[in-house]
């Protein structure tokens, strides 16, 4: 286990899914923080200071897309890394997730839970996403 | 034939986090899967699946089902039990978190099939052994055919 504490926040609403993410991470050595709904995210962000924010789209309580272009608004939180995962695979969502200023843009359907650590990895490691 | 206590099957299935399930259908079809589970004191054993997948409805409509895992120079121990589906909120919590950490736990690149699987409704399984059978593979000897497997009184 590497000594690395750079924090992440994850919001994800599939309750086996963020148990494995959490447990992975932190055997990486990252600390990991998980929320399972869309409604709190803003003030957990400026609480946490998180290195790194993995938003799934499709969660409860608030749209993905309207928290993205929350977090970008925010001076508080504007500058926050995020990695937007998703089951929604069309070219549509991608480019808004990039417009709304996504780190990374990751269709669940396209890419595997293992691709996905290794982002997170690689980005808290190099700072680069791909 | 060297003899395999309680505690040596309990600490071979503790170290382990991968079984083979075999369940039955309606309609009497084995179906048999690669699944992770937990393990408690007592040899009851937890394991998840997505709520729509076949292994659940099996046992939702036949609760009795076997089990198998094996290691190679070890052991090979087998179950049978009934599995009864979990409700309280605060025990499917706590398992799944025990089960995340097992699979985690296991090799960097280890990931469990029931990732690859799209869903969110998960079902909550603690099989309750009533048959604990193990083939002591430790050494080269060939068992005698006749009692090959060791029952474990639970």
């Amino acid at each position: 286990m590497t000594t690395n504490t750079k924090k992440i926040l994850i919001a994800e609403d599939d309750p086996f899914l963020v148990k494995f993410y959490k447990a992975k991470l932190e055997q990486k050595g990252f600390s990991v923080h998980i929320e399972g709904s869309g409604e709190n995210i803003l003030p957990i962000i400026k609480a946490e200071h998180p290195d790194l924010f993995v938003l799934d789209l499709g969660l409860p309580g608030k749209n993905g897309f309207e928290i993205l272009q929350e977090v970008r608004a925010n001076a508080e939180t504007k500058n926050t890394p995020v990695f937007v995962v998703t089951k929604l695979a069309g070219e549509k969502d991608r480019k808004r997730t990039e417009e709304l200023g996504a780190t990374l843009y990751l269709c669940k359907m396209e890419t595997g839970f293992e691709e996905l650590i290794k982002d997170i990895e690689r980005y808290l490691n190099t700072g680069h996403s791909s | 034939m060297t003899l395999i206590s309680k505690e040596d099957a309990f600490e071979f299935l503790k170290s382990h986090h991968v079984m083979t399930l075999a369940t039955v259908s309606e309609d009497g079809k084995p179906h048999a899967t690669a699944l992770l589970y937990v393990i408690d004191d007592d040899f009851s054993m937890y394991f998840v699946s997505h709520a729509e997948s076949h292994k659940v409805k099996n046992v939702m409509q036949n609760n009795l089902v076997s089990l198998a895992v094996w290691e190679h120079k070890k052991m090979s121990v087998q179950v049978n039990g009934e599995a009864r589906l979990m409700e309280d909120q605060k025990t499917i919590d706590e398992v799944l978190t025990r089960i995340a950490e097992a699979g985690a736990g296991e090799e960097d690149h280890f990931y469990p099939p029931i990732l690859k699987i799209r869903g969110q409704e998960y079902a909550l399984f603690k099989i309750h052994p009533m048959r604990v059978r193990c083939l002591d593979l430790r050494s080269d000897q060939i068992n005698v055919p006749e009692t090959p497997f060791i029952d474990i009184q639970i």
